[in-house]
C-alpha cells in the first residue's frame, strides 16, 4: 500500500488549468522526486497534497485513509511534513524556537493548560527541547540552535528548514526545492543527508527538485510534469534520457523542439 | 545508481562562519545579585503596602488596571497582530456586566469578577469570528466601529447599564480602602502576567507568532490558525473583562460616558505601544508611569499657565507624540529597557540592545 496517494488532483486558476489529473505514488519508505520546468505546477500539485490548495477534483490518499477534506494543519498532524520553496520558517525566532513550533501537534497537554502552568506543560516543554536539540544535532546545526532565523545564508535555512518539517514528526516528507540556495557541493551533501535521514526517522520523501544529479542519486522514481500534466513517470536514469523530458525540462532541444524555434526566428526575423 | 560521485572527504567539517556560543551561566556570585534585586523590589512593594500613607493609591489602582487592559491589548496587538481601535467596548462590556451581576442578580464581586471576564471573552471571541475574514486595516475599522457601537448603543440600553445615572459595583469586602483594592487589582495583574508568560512559553504562544507572521508556516507545523486566532481573542476578551470589573469597583459607580475613544481604547493603545509589543513588564511600568503623569504633571506645570490652563489636552498630545516617537526610533518601547532585565533576571548577560529593535520584530509593530 503507497504512503501517499494522488488521484487526478485538477485544478483551476481563472483561465489557468494549473494541474490535469495529476496522480502519484509515494511508496513507504521510497525517495519520489517530482520535476519538471518553471510553471509546470509542481508547487500546486504540494499544496493540493498538503492541503494548502482545495482540488476541483481527484482525491488525496494518506496511508490509507482519504484525507482529501481535510486543512493542512490536520494533514500535517496526521503525519505530512513539508518544507517551501520560499522557506517555511518563523522568521523572527530563533532555530529552536522554530524546531519547538514546529512540534505542535506532538504536545499533550492543551493550550489552556499550558497557560495555567500545568506540571504536565512543563515537564512536555523539556522533552521538546530535547528532542529539538537531537534533531539540530543530527542535521549538524546544533551550532546554530540559538540564533535568530532572520541572517542566516539562505542555504542554511533551507537546511534548518528540513530540521523543522522533521521536528514536525512526519511519515511523509515533502521538499520543495531543498538544494535552491546550495553549491553543488552542499547539494551533493543534502543528498547524504537525505538518505540517512531516510533511514534515521523511516521517512519516506516526495521531492521537489531542479539539481539533476542530485535527483538522479536519491530518488528511487521519478515523476515529470509539464503544462500541469503528468509527462511522464519512471526510474530516474530512464526518465532523464526521456526525449520529451530532456526537450521540456533539461534544457537540450529535441530536434522537433529545435526545428520549430528555427521556424519562429526565420518568422520573427524581418521585424 | 550510475551517476554517484565520490564525496569530498573532509567537506562535512567545514565550519560556517559563526561564532560557537557557549552557553553563559552567572557565577554563584551572580545568582546572589539577581535575588537581591528581585528582594529589593520586594521589600519596596512591602514597604509602601505597610507604610501609612497612601501614597496615591487609587491613581496606582487605575495604573494597574490600565496595564491589564493593555496587555489585553497585546495579546491582539502583539501576538496576533489585529490592531484593536475598540478596546473602550472590551472593557466596558467586563464593567457593565460585572455591575449587572451585582445590581441585577445580588452576587458579589468575586462573581462579577469572573462575569466580566466570561462576557468580555464571549464579545471578543465574535469579533474574532469577524477577524478570521478581515485582516490588516479593514479589521481595525471593524473594531473601530464595534467600538462605537459599544459606546452609543450597548452602553446606553438602560436595563443593562442603568443609563445616565450609571450602575453601581461596589469593591469586595476588606477590599474597600483604596490601599486595599490597590493590592486587589496587583494580585489580579500578577496572576495574569503569570498566565501571559506562560502563554508565550508554551504551545500557544509559539502557535500564535507563527499565524502572526506566516499563517501557512503555521498550519505546515499542524497549528489551526483558526482555532487559535479566536483562543487569542478569547485571552484578550478575558484579560479586558478583568480589567473592566477592576474598573467598575474601583469607581463604585459605572457610567457609560467613561468608555470612549478617546479616555480608553486610545490611551490604552498607546500604553501597549509606548511599553512595548510583546513586553508584559514594559506595558506594565508605563502603565503606572502614564498615570502618575497624568496625576502629577498639572502639579508640576502649576508654574506654567499654559500648562495647568490645558492640561487635558497637553497630557493626550504629549502621550500621543511619544507613542509616534517611540514608533519610529524604538519599536519596542519600554520594553528595550526592561526585557534585559528580565533576560539578566533568567541568568543570561545583560545586554540593552538601543538599535532599534532588531529588524523585522521592531518592524512588524508599525501597523
Amino acid at each position: 500500500m503507497p504512503v501517499l496517494e494522488a488521484n487526478e488532483l485538477s485544478i483551476r486558476f481563472g483561465g489557468l488549468q494549473a494541474l490535469l489529473d495529476v496522480s502519484l505514488k509515494v511508496e513507504e519508505f521510497e525517495i519520489v522526486g517530482l520535476i519538471g520546468p518553471n510553471g509546470a505546477g509542481k508547487t500546486t500539485c504540494f499544496n493540493c497534497i498538503t492541503g494548502f490548495y482545495r482540488p476541483q477534483s481527484g482525491r488525496v490518499v494518506f496511508e490509507g485513509d482519504d484525507v482529501s477534506n481535510l486543512g493542512p494543519h490536520e494533514r500535517s498532524a496526521l503525519g505530512m511534513g513539508r518544507t517551501f520553496q520560499q522557506v517555511g520558517l518563523v522568521k523572527t525566532t530563533s532555530v529552536l524556537d522554530n524546531l519547538l513550533t514546529a512540534q505542535h501537534s506532538s504536545i499533550d497537554y492543551g493550550a489552556v493548560a499550558g497557560m495555567l502552568g500545568s506540571p504536565a506543560s512543563l515537564r512536555d516543554e523539556r522533552v521538546l527541547r530535547e528532542r529539538a536539540d537531537s534533531i539540530l544535532e543530527i542535521l549538524g546545526l546544533d551550532h546554530l540552535r540559538s540564533l535568530p532565523v532572520q541572517g542566516l545564508p539562505y542555504g542554511t535555512l533551507k537546511r534548518v528548514e528540513i530540521a523543522t518539517a522533521l521536528a514536525t514528526d512526519p511519515d511523509v516528507l515533502l521538499l520543495d526545492e531543498p538544494s535552491s540556495g546550495m553549491g553543488p557541493e552542499e547539494a551533493h551533501r543534502l543528498g547524504d543527508e537525505l538518505l540517512e535521514l531516510r533511514n534515521l526517522f523511516d521517512l519516506s520523501i516526495l521531492m521537489i527538485e531542479h539539481h539533476v544529479p542530485l535527483v538522479v542519486r536519491v530518488c528511487d522514481y521519478v515523476y515529470v510534469l509539464n503544462f500541469g500534466r503528468m509527462l511522464t513517470e519512471g526510474l530516474p536514469g530512464d526518465v532523464q534520457r526521456h526525449p520529451e523530458v530532456v526537450a521540456a525540462y533539461l534544457g537540450e532541444e529535441a530536434p522537433e523542439a529545435e526545428r520549430e524555434a528555427e521556424e519562429l526566428e526565420a518568422k520573427l526575423e524581418p521585424a | 545508481m550510475a551517476t554517484t560521485v565520490e564525496r569530498p572527504a573532509d567537506d562535512a567539517t567545514v565550519e560556517l562562519p559563526y561564532a560557537r556560543e557557549e552557553r553563559f551561566r552567572p557565577t554563584l556570585g551572580g545568582w546572589a545579585g539577581r535575588a537581591a534585586f528581585v528582594l529589593a523590589i520586594a521589600a519596596i512593594v512591602v514597604w509602601y503596602v505597610l507604610a501609612n500613607k497612601p501614597f496615591r493609591a487609587d491613581e496606582l489602582s487605575a495604573g494597574v488596571i490600565i496595564a491589564i487592559g493593555a496587555l489585553s491589548l497585546n495579546v491582539l496587538v502583539g501576538y496576533t497582530g489585529q490592531i484593536s481601535l475598540g478596546h473602550q467596548a472590551f472593557i466596558g462590556i467586563g464593567a457593565f456586566s460585572t455591575a449587572y451581576v451585582f445590581g441585577h442578580q445580588h452576587y458579589g464581586f468575586y462573581v462579577g469578577l469572573l462575569a466580566g471576564a466570561v462576557v468580555g471573552a464571549v464579545q471578543a471571541v465574535l469579533l474574532g469570528l469577524i477577524a478570521l475574514r478581515v485582516r490588516g486595516l479593514y479589521f481595525a475599522l471593524v473594531t473601530l466601529a464595534w467600538g462605537f457601537v459599544a459606546e452609543n448603543a450597548i452602553f446606553r440600553i438602560v436595563s443593562f447599564t442603568g443609563g445616565g445615572a450609571g450602575a453601581r459595583a461596589p469593591r469586595p469586602s476588606g477590599f474597600e480602602s483604596d490601599k486595599a483594592y490597590l493590592i486587589m487589582c496587583g494580585i489580579v495583574l500578577a496572576v495574569i502576567l503569570l498566565v501571559d508568560w506562560r502563554l508565550v512559553a508554551t504551545k500557544a504562544g509559539r502557535a500564535l507568532q507563527a499565524v502572526r507572521e506566516s499563517p501557512n508556516v503555521a498550519s505546515s507545523f499542524g497549528v489551526n490558525v483558526r482555532a487559535y486566532t479566536l483562543f487569542a481573542f478569547a485571552v484578550a476578551g478575558v484579560y479586558a473583562g478583568l480589567a473592566g470589573a477592576l474598573f467598575a469597583a474601583r469607581r463604585g459607580n459605572v457610567v457609560a460616558v467613561d468608555f470612549t475613544f478617546a479616555d480608553v481604547a486610545l490611551p490604552y493603545l498607546i500604553v501597549t505601544v509606548v511599553g512595548g509589543l510583546r513586553r508584559r513588564g514594559g506595558i506594565v511600568v508605563f502603565a503606572l508611569l502614564y498615570v502618575l503623569g497624568r496625576e502629577y504633571l498639572p502639579d508640576w506645570g502649576a508654574s506654567i499657565s499654559f500648562l495647568r490652563d490645558n492640561a487635558i489636552y497637553v497630557i493626550p498630545a504629549l502621550s500621543g507624540l511619544l507613542a509616534i516617537v517611540t514608533l519610529i526610533f524604538q519599536p519596542e518601547g519600554l520594553g528595550t529597557f526592561t526585557a534585559p532585565i528580565g533576560r539578566w533576571l533568567k541568568g543570561d548577560r545583560f545586554h540593552v540592545d538601543v538599535s532599534g529593535g532588531g529588524g523585522a520584530e521592531g518592524v512588524d509593530a508599525r501597523p
